[in-house]
């Protein structure tokens, strides 16, 4: 009666991890596989953010925790575990940025979507508006160097805090600040060149 | 930030969030050990790839419904701290029974947080009665254990005798269900609206026979008997397990479906029993644990794992039905995609 009255309450989710990286890193493969259940739904999201692409997210995301149990042996808990596979995830977008398309495809790319956009003009759909500014924006987002872009990213579009964000980019917080504020004066100037900012929004 | 470049992305954000929902991904677990394998096969070798596959599916599941949210945005505010209250309670039972058989017991600290998607109280209230009704049952089953005086040593025994003659080929008329348990359980097993609370109908025999358990066990008031409670049990078969006895932590945890009925206490030890056998890379008591999950957690939280190993584990002949009435039992399983390939070829 005393047990059903006064639960014994669940267990820290972070011992609770720390926990399962210990028996991870003894090899524990059903650990790893808790570790990949209980971190997948936020690393998702997160590298959703990074590449504008759920498609390309996925690939990205099994690449990341691939690595990272690889190397879970180099984990040393000072950070958070789910702090050091957004790190690795981090590193593995950089690898598939570089991959990428080169700055003249994507400029051609701007160039066709701005011309169908003016064809659907008016268009009520305020998801499909939604869509197609996202494609927009993540295009001009790969004209920029990669230290702009991901300030920018995790700043206004993850909406993180300029601490957070100076945590996951290993930077100061003013650091962080002054990125995503030149992220945003060459984003504006882009859309205003293409023609997607009237003169009055640059 | 100035506004009109704040509202490309808001417009950002959400088309992401949206087409990430959307998604649902396909590669699990055993694809990212199979990645690791190539990128270190001295890490991670053939014998944890091997472990790996042995694991049931980790998938992740969305289970968010933003309709449903939409709808419960008028919800009734009354029940609010109710539904807040019984999912907190069951997410706390869930969380103790996830770290149970690795580390050390849990310790004191605040309820379990969400570690993903938000959770969201449309998808919760549909489950509150159950939830509520679930946890007073159990806490009823308690009261009567503690007043019963504590099983011998040999019904523990016992039990696994009949289990192993059982799994030996013959069948045996007793009340010891077998609690195999998924050795990974996805994010819905944690998740209410994968319990029976869902709109699908009850699903049909499918064509790997299901065992019902005996009408003895099978009554949803677990009976009276003499022992421990249910909860004494689950931390004796913790401690068993903590102290390598897997042998005794199996019995417990069989002592604990047998007289749990169909309590939430019953359906966690079969949890625990699925991954017991995993771990024995027994893969024909976990079969025979999943069948007989099924016949007494129909919808429960693992079904969703227990149907689609069943079909894995179908011959070539019987796959291609055992994933048809798959897709129509869990029209919105994590394993859609996987049953719908196996649909291709049929059709």
């Amino acid at each position: 009666m005393a047990q059903a009255a006064n639960p014994s309450p669940a267990p820290d989710p972070a011992s609770t991890t720390a926990m399962l990286v210990s028996r991870a890193q003894d090899g524990d493969v059903g650990a790893w596989s808790r570790l990949y259940q209980d971190s997948f739904d936020g690393l998702f999201k997160h590298v959703c953010f990074l590449t504008g692409d759920p498609l390309v997210a996925e690939d990205l995301v099994q690449e990341a925790f691939a690595r990272a149990f690889t190397s879970i042996q180099r984990f040393d808990g000072r950070a958070g575990f789910n702090s050091w596979i957004r790190g690795i995830a981090l590193n593995v977008v950089r690898m598939h940025w570089r991959r990428a398309q080169t700055t003249e495809r994507v400029h051609e790319n701007l160039t066709r979507m701005r011309s169908i956009t003016a064809q659907g003009a008016g268009d009520p759909d305020r998801a499909h508006q939604q869509e197609v500014r996202m494609q927009v924006l993540y295009e001009v987002l790969r004209t920029l160097p990669e230290h702009l872009r991901e300030a920018f990213i995790l700043r206004d579009i993850e909406g993180l805090t300029v601490g957070e964000a100076a945590v996951e980019l290993g930077i100061t917080a003013n650091n962080v600040a002054v990125r995503a504020s030149r992220a945003r004066a060459k984003i504006k100037e882009e859309l205003s060149r293409l023609g997607w900012l009237g003169q009055g929004d640059a | 930030m100035t506004d009109v470049l704040e509202q490309w992305c808001q417009d950002s954000r959400g088309a992401i969030e949206r087409k990430a929902e959307a998604l649902v991904p396909t590669a699990d677990f055993s694809d990212v050990m199979r990645r690791a394998h190539a990128l270190a096969p001295d890490v991670v070798d053939a014998a944890k790839l091997e472990e790996a596959r042995e694991l049931a599916p980790v998938v992740d599941i969305r289970s968010s419904n933003p309709v449903g949210e939409a709808e419960a945005g008028t919800s009734d505010l009354a029940l609010a701290g109710f539904v807040t209250d019984a999912r907190e309670a069951v997410q706390r039972k869930v969380d103790e029974r996830r770290l149970a058989p690795i580390g050390e017991a849990p310790t004191p600290g605040v309820a379990s947080a969400d570690s993903g998607s938000p959770r969201r109280a449309a998808g919760w209230t549909a489950a509150v009665v159950l939830l509520a009704a679930g946890v007073f049952a159990w806490v009823s089953v308690d009261v009567q254990s503690l007043l019963a005086p504590t099983p011998s040593a040999a019904d523990a025994e016992q039990a696994l005798l009949l289990e192993d003659r059982a799994g030996s080929g013959g069948r045996v008329e007793s009340a010891g269900p077998r609690d195999p348990a998924p050795a990974s359980r996805p994010r819905a097993a944690r998740d209410a609206q994968t319990t029976t609370t869902t709109g699908d109908p009850e699903p049909e025999a499918i064509a790997i026979t299901i065992e019902p358990e005996p009408a003895a066990a099978s009554s949803k008031e677990p009976r009276r008997r003499a022992g421990p409670s249910l909860a004494e049990l689950a931390d004796r078969a913790e401690a068993q397990w903590r102290a390598k006895d897997l042998k005794g932590a199996t019995a417990t945890l069989r002592t604990i479906v047998r007289r749990g009925g169909r309590s939430s206490a019953a359906e966690m030890a079969y949890a625990d029993l699925f991954t017991l056998a995993s771990q024995r890379s027994d893969r024909g008591a976990r079969q025979r644990l999943w069948r007989k999950y099924l016949g007494k957690f129909p919808r429960g939280r693992f079904a969703d794992d227990a149907r689609a190993g069943l079909c894995r584990a179908a011959g070539s002949g019987s796959a291609a039905a055992c994933w048809s009435k798959y897709l129509r039992d869990f029209p919105k399983g994590s394993f859609r995609t996987e049953a719908e390939r196996h649909q291709g070829g049929a059709h």
